[in-house]
């Protein structure tokens, strides 16, 4: 109850307009979310294969949030998992969806992206960073693998930037707010894109107030909670006792075979030369979806 | 870039503020990141190439290699050099991996770029700021080249928030310049 009351406070914070026509999602409107694309210039829309989708959170944590000793219990609690774990569920709360998060508990993986050499040792991970690899003025990032033909993703992982930023889960001081971030990273998780990404043809109004709007500035919660805009995408490709949707469906036309070639201990893609292991894509394809289907 | 990017971008230089609530963050302003970045140059890419990083720590990440000539340098490179930058995404066969926010590059395109030091997942230089460090060089066949404009990913508030008028080539180049230069 509490959820869905939050939810609907952050549907009235957009103006109405970005739930309705032109922005509708009948055929041939424009959405009023931004679905990710499998392909450089198109392609079908990214999206789980199945309605589930399990979790784990590297075990790290981070320090930015002190945890919770509970004395008389004798046990300590990790607030941040806990955050975490809310981030999660604000999206699956809504009852137009009934796209289910499997929290599979702490994970000692740093793994991101997907290692095609080690199919099992793969999971979907978020993990605290304390040393960034990446540009300092980034929170958050997610990377998610996915059939590049189908839109279906097989993996997908958070970072979060414990090195740069000041993760808090208070109300008040409020600094670089967890939930706030984590909320954010749940919906590329799920396929989403940014409202307000270049080309987006939402209004301003509605991209730059939704969770998926691409940018944050210290001490923001807004993204919290789902605007309106979020609440469609997620109603729109994961519905409630129906099949999932596609934004853009797969082309029927199967694409020309990929041509891959080996550097060292790169594996290279792209060049015009055949090689034998233009086949491991799509080997390595078949057995992820084996894997895939036999954990289902 | 995949948010992303996905990425969630903090924007400091919105208000000042937002810089006193957390000391440890850097400030993304013009200036700053031409004194952060090793190279500013106008570049076009040639080709690109995908690679999945198969052994240590980033195992499983397939990143996208541009290989691009230098048309033009701020600092840190000359004309006619041949970089790589190297982004996060791509795609190994048909196994596509997305980093949500991250702008892609495209070949044949022109961009105007801050790049960091080389190494990046054990490949080329790295764009600075993220996508702040990049932007698109609009093709505008009737202008001089260093006066076509430059769009940058968060052109919204940066650079604009320093400067409301559209940022061309030539600024780009003289600002980068002088900002290294006072460093």
């Amino acid at each position: 109850m509490i959820a869905f009351l939050a939810l609907a406070a952050a549907a009235a914070m957009q103006p109405e307009f970005c739930g309705q026509t032109p922005y509708g999602t009948g055929a041939g409107q424009t959405k009023p979310f931004i679905c990710s694309r499998a392909q450089e210039d198109g392609g079908p829309s990214l999206n789980w294969p199945s309605k589930k989708a399990t979790f784990k959170i590297n075990t790290k944590g981070t320090e930015d949030i002190p945890s919770e000793s509970d004395l008389d219990a004798g046990v300590s609690a990790n607030l941040e998992f806990t955050t975490v774990r809310q981030g999660f569920s604000t999206w699956t709360a809504l009852s137009c969806t009934d796209f289910q998060f499997t929290d599979g508990g702490l994970t000692a993986s740093e793994r991101v992206g997907f290692d095609f050499r080690r199919l099992d040792e793969n999971e979907n991970i978020v993990i605290f960073q304390n040393s960034w690899a990446h540009d300092p003025l980034v929170i958050g990032l997610t990377t998610a693998t996915f059939n590049s033909q189908t839109g279906e993703i097989f993996d997908a992982d958070i970072e979060l930037n414990d090195e740069q930023y000041d993760f808090t889960n208070k109300n008040t001081n409020v600094q670089t707010d967890l939930l706030n971030t984590v909320v954010h990273e749940v919906g590329h998780f799920l396929g989403f894109d940014h409202t307000d990404k270049p080309g987006s043809t939402l209004p301003v109004a509605c991209a730059s107030t939704a969770t998926m709007s691409k940018t944050s500035t210290l001490g923001e919660t807004q993204k919290r909670e789902l605007a309106t805009t979020d609440q469609l995408g997620m109603c729109f490709v994961y519905p409630t006792g129906k099949p999932i949707q596609h934004c853009n469906p797969p082309s029927t036309t199967p694409a020309p075979p990929p041509i891959i070639r080996q550097i060292g201990s790169s594996l290279e893609d792209g060049c015009a030369q055949t090689s034998p292991a233009t086949v491991w894509p799509l080997a390595l394809l078949a057995v992820v979806h084996m894997l895939r289907r036999r954990r289902l | 870039m995949r948010l992303a990017l996905v990425a969630v971008v903090v924007f400091l230089s919105s208000t000042a503020s937002a810089v006193a609530l957390d000391t440890k963050s850097p400030l993304a302003t013009f200036e700053a990141i031409s004194q952060r970045a090793k190279v500013a140059a106008h570049v076009r890419v040639l080709y690109q190439t995908h690679r999945l990083v198969a052994e240590g720590k980033e195992a499983g990440r397939i990143v996208t290699d541009s290989h691009c000539e230098v048309l033009e340098a701020a600092f840190g490179a000359s004309q006619g050099d041949t970089l790589v930058i190297t982004t996060l995404g791509g795609y190994y066969g048909n196994i596509g991996q997305k980093v949500f926010g991250l702008e892609r590059l495209v070949p044949n395109e022109e961009l105007a770029v801050f790049l960091d030091a080389p190494g990046y997942m054990d490949g080329g230089l790295r764009v600075t700021g993220m996508n702040l460090g990049l932007y698109r060089v609009v093709d505008a066949p009737s202008l001089e080249t260093r006066e076509r404009p430059i769009i940058g990913h968060g052109s919204s508030v940066f650079p604009a928030r320093d400067d409301p008028t559209p940022l061309t080539l030539g600024d780009f180049l003289a600002r980068a310049k002088l900002a290294r230069s006072g460093r």
